[in-house]
């Protein structure tokens, strides 16, 4: 089994549990898996920036705490490479969950994480996410790079 | 094989000196710097999902060709890493530009990018763009 199949096996596995269980309320395995090392930073669907431990791990428990009842979570995988200590993976989120006990329309959100190994271990160093036209019809202005 | 290429003092610069051109209207310097080699993605600033090269390039020639007269375009850089052949920029785009040859606008882009090294040099091999302020549907 090369590297990348390793890391998609193992890894990617795993940070999607993880975020399936952050959109229905539980930032716990999120958490565990986002580094505690400089630079740890997020682009979120929801929030603009956030950077360093502190700041993204209380995001994520502000996040998770407003999120329940996920009746939908799948992750459609775009690309994925490793090399050294650095890994990424690209692709689209599909979820379907509650914000404050009220359900909401399913939407996606386009994704790219940043992995980076540390101890071993691989953590998410980065996240950017915004959301996508559900029936992915685009306006003629969103020739805009 | 030649001295394998510093990302941060050697390929930055110009791949940030390639966006100003794109902005002024000229994507051939930028395109330079992105990978001929698949896996190639780039998720644009308006919802634009393209995938290889041929789509991507061709995107990149069409949108250049959009912007001119560009000014005071910079990058804050909030992180980057390298290790091994993968790198990885995070940092937001701010620019003066025209659209269409619209009067000119200022424009802020939160953009991460993924770069890997091929054959000592280091290529674009992935941007995601978007506007600063987050849609807040769903913020509760």
């Amino acid at each position: 089994m090369n590297e990348l199949d390793d890391f998609l096996d193992t890894t990617l596995t795993r940070q999607l549990e993880a975020e399936q269980a952050l959109v229905n309320g539980d930032p716990g395995p999120r958490l565990a898996m986002t580094s505690l090392q400089d630079p740890v930073t997020v682009f979120g669907a929801k929030v603009p920036l956030k950077r360093g431990w502190e700041e993204v791990s209380e995001t994520l428990g502000w996040l998770a705490s407003r999120w329940s009842n996920s009746t939908d979570y799948r992750f459609d995988l775009v690309a994925a490479g490793v090399s050294g200590d650095l890994a990424y993976m690209i692709g689209f989120e599909h979820i379907a969950n509650s914000v404050l006990g009220i359900p909401v329309e399913p939407y996606t959100l386009r994704v790219t994480h940043i992995f980076r190994r540390e101890q071993g271990e691989w953590k998410i160093a980065h996240r950017h996410a915004d959301y996508v036209p559900i029936d992915q019809t685009l306006p003629s202005e969103a020739s805009l790079r | 094989m030649g001295l394998l290429e510093d990302f941060h003092h050697d390929f930055l610069p110009r791949f940030i000196d390639a966006q100003i051109a794109f902005h002024d209207g000229d994507a051939g310097p930028n395109n330079a710097l992105w990978t001929d080699t698949d896996p190639v993605t780039l998720f644009a600033a308006r919802g634009l999902c393209e995938s290889g090269t041929d789509s991507v390039t061709r995107t990149f020639d069409r949108v250049a060709s959009e912007f001119s007269a560009v000014r005071d375009y910079v990058w804050e850089l909030f992180a980057s890493g390298v290790s091994g052949d993968l790198a990885y920029t995070v940092a937001i785009e701010r620019y003066v530009a025209s659209l269409r040859g619209e009067p000119p606008a200022q424009w802020e882009l939160r953009v991460t990018h993924i770069y890997r090294r091929e054959e000592g040099h280091w290529r674009a091999i992935h941007r995601h763009a978007d506007r600063k302020e987050p849609d807040r549907r769903h913020s509760g």
